[in-house]
């Protein structure tokens, strides 16, 4: 449905051949490994939260956001509205927003092969970091191919994966251990992506990010405390690292 | 609420947005970012700072700590994803590592 014309369809169908595709594809593996245990216990949190399995499966589709879709289940489940819950989903996801703009250095506009949205729909965490450290040992014409691989097999992963956990919630959690563990997939998830992105110079940060959010969480519902430690912790890295230019 | 499709439909457009304009914009006008801004350290920060108050938050919510037990199991687990995380380098298996810790701790604690 991107295919504009036959002759490009004719040149996405040559770097098919060529193995761009398949070369994205089997870069995606990681990303795989990695989405598919985090999505089968999305399903299993979302389910239940209370939403069905074809709703489960519609946020894991449309939103493809990891740590945003466990928090937006948490506050629909909580009855928080519409206003909260989708002003906290997109400042949790408003770091994607920076993402797009080194990625398309990557690209050359000579070698355009697919629409921008559809590049941009996949700009997660994980494809974002590993397309970053992978594109520029593919041939810049086969980049977008290559790229279009990864992200499919990233997302493939994360929609199959959210499927068997919701559909599957009532077998896999009878299982006591499975029952106790995925109570802690979300803090041990957290725990890993702040250990991913947390730099020496954003200690202070981190900090301040968590202390507002355990002082504000004894006085707000869960919805306001995070959004304003969130804030705090952001403003208290703009406050140390002022404006040179 | 007792439909949140809307909900749902507003967020991954906004989501989808927020990856597609920046990459739009930079890949048409070639323009590149004042990384010294205020804006851009404020914006900067907003990912870490966030995914703190989620771990915050998640260990307030998800994780229901009623004993000292279970106090080290959380020790315990946290302690798992760190040296995972540091020693494996993936956040997948730093995950998984820390809940079956936390899992195997709880179960074991309640079978004694």
């Amino acid at each position: 449905m991107f295919l504009r014309s036959a002759s490009v369809r004719d040149r996405v169908l040559k770097n098919f051949e060529e193995g761009c595709f398949i070369s994205g594809l089997k870069a995606s593996m990681p990303i795989v490994a990695g989405y598919l245990p985090i999505a089968i216990s999305f399903g299993l949190i979302s389910v239940q939260y209370g939403l069905s399995p074809y709703m489960t499966i519609l946020i894991s589709a449309v939103i493809f956001a990891g740590a945003s879709q466990f928090v937006l289940v948490s506050l629909i489940s909580s009855g928080a509205g519409f206003w909260d819950p989708l002003v906290v989903v997109l400042l949790m996801n408003f770091r994607h927003a920076f993402y797009g703009p080194s990625f398309a250095r990557k690209l050359s506009p000579d070698h355009a092969r697919f629409p921008r949205a559809w590049l941009a729909a996949g700009l997660t965490d994980e494809v974002f970091a590993t397309s970053l450290s992978h594109l520029s040992k593919v041939n810049e014409q086969h980049r977008e191919t290559w790229y279009s691989g990864l992200q499919i097999g990233a997302y493939t992963a994360w929609v199959v994966g959210t499927a068997i956990g919701a559909i599957s919630s009532g077998q896999i959690t009878h299982l006591p251990i499975v029952h106790q563990a995925i109570h802690f997939i979300l803090p041990a998830l957290f725990m890993a992506l702040l250990l991913e992105f947390t730099s020496r110079n954003s200690l202070i940060l981190v900090f301040v990010a968590a202390s507002v959010t355990a002082i504000m969480f004894f006085v707000l519902p869960t919805y306001q405390a995070m959004p304003i430690g969130m804030l705090a912790g952001a403003l208290s890295m703009s406050w140390r690292k002022p404006a040179h230019g | 609420m007792a439909n949140p499709l809307w909900l749902i439909i507003v967020a991954a457009i906004g989501t989808f947005l927020q990856r597609f304009i920046p990459f739009f914009i930079s890949h048409t006008t070639g323009k590149r970012r004042n990384r010294n801004s205020w804006w851009e350290t404020f914006l900067e920060g907003i990912g870490p700072a966030a995914i703190a108050s989620l771990l915050i938050i998640s260990l307030s919510s998800d994780v229901h700590i009623q004993s000292t037990f279970q106090v080290i199991a959380v020790l315990a687990a946290l302690c798992v994803v760190f040296l995972a995380k540091k020693l494996m380098g993936g956040v997948a298996i730093a995950t998984l590592l820390g809940a079956t810790v936390y899992g195997l701790i709880c179960w074991a604690y309640g079978s004694l």
